[in-house]
């Protein structure tokens, strides 16, 4: 099978996208949108215990504290605080006198590790 | 102080239809009261769907995540009441699960919104959240003509690893109808290239290894 290329693309690769959204949903990767995919999801939650938190029994307090509400959660990548430190006391360690090497490599840990933290 | 038989937010709208809920919310300049009373039953009427569907995305966001992400949705879907085309449906059922299709909607836009780390643009007017103003049951996978194709589809994603999975639907967040899924920023790519301590070159073949594999599995099992 010929692989797409750079900017180019299989001209069917994009009815295969949509085909792969609507497969995405109706597997349960995402939420139902048409009534037919309710209406499925509907049938196998209420085989579920579905657990309320407290939260949810007030929800007039949720709707006066939407700014704090909309924080989006989402996957986050492991902070390797551990490594960053490691990497600057290895530097440290080389004492009082720092060589150019050394402290190129220190800007290049920390720049590192800022840039890490920064897309967090 | 509460009043003896004062009704409260939910006895006041309680025998109303859920459209009826949705119209109310969309007053909420003119009447914020009544539209935060109907909002009120329509979450009760609502959240445990909701949160049932929000745990499609616990793998990507986590338990605390999925409550979060519950509430954002009804909170938008108050927000967004107005953009609820009715159609004054006598069926009770198909009003309440196109109502949920709708629902689904939100939740869906949020959750590729997160993705792309911008939480505060309007979810519901993007393209692709268009209110369907017509019944989307032609777009229901079970129905569609290809439907033996799309069964294909969904047993083949079951193949995918879990790394491909990731991928392949990070980069659904930057799909657009009918034109495809665009072409993933840098920074969220670092993002992905991070989690999986990989690099971007890497990340994309991945996408195209998936989608081919995707292929693959249909053209080898279809008829």
């Amino acid at each position: 099978m010929a692989k797409s290329k750079g900017k180019g693309k299989k001209p069917d690769r994009h009815v295969l996208e949509y085909e792969i959204l609507q497969a995405m949903r109706a597997e349960g990767w995402l939420a139902p949108e048409t009534e037919a995919e309710v209406l499925e999801a509907e049938i196998n939650l209420a085989a579920e215990q579905v657990k309320m938190p407290t939260s949810f029994d007030y929800p007039r307090e949720l709707l006066h504290r939407t700014d704090s509400v909309r924080v989006m959660h989402r996957f986050q990548p492991k902070i390797e605080i551990a490594q960053a430190s490691e990497n600057l006391a290895r530097a440290a360690r080389e004492g009082g006198t720092i060589s150019p090497e050394v402290e190129e490599r220190m800007r290049r840990d920390r720049d590192a590790a800022e840039s890490k933290s920064d897309d967090k | 102080m509460v009043v003896a038989n004062q009704p409260t937010a939910r006895t006041r709208f309680a025998n109303d239809s859920d459209e009826d809920l949705l119209f109310y919310m969309s007053l909420r300049s003119e009447d914020p009261t009544a539209a935060q009373d109907a909002w009120e039953e329509f979450f009760f009427r609502h959240r445990e769907y909701v949160m049932g569907v929000c745990r499609r995305f616990q793998r990507t966001l986590g338990d605390l995540g999925v409550e979060d992400f519950t509430q954002n949705t009804l909170v938008r879907a108050f927000e967004k009441a107005y953009t609820f085309k009715p159609l004054g449906c006598k069926d009770t059922g198909q009003s309440r699960a196109r109502i949920r299709g709708w629902l689904g909607q939100i939740a869906n836009n949020l959750f590729f919104s997160s993705l792309r780390r911008q939480p505060k643009i309007s979810f519901v007017d993007e393209p692709r959240a268009g209110v369907p103003e017509t019944s989307t049951q032609d777009e229901a996978c079970p129905e569609s003509p290809n439907s033996n194709r799309c069964s294909l589809l969904r047993k083949a994603l079951g193949t995918l690893s879990e790394r491909e999975r990731e991928v392949l639907l990070a980069s659904f967040a930057w799909y657009e109808p009918g034109v495809g899924c665009q072409r993933m920023p840098s920074e969220e790519l670092k993002v992905l290239m991070d989690r999986y301590d990989t690099t971007a070159v890497n990340i994309r073949q991945i996408r195209t290894r998936a989608l081919d594999k995707l292929e693959q599995y249909i053209a080898s099992h279809g008829n």
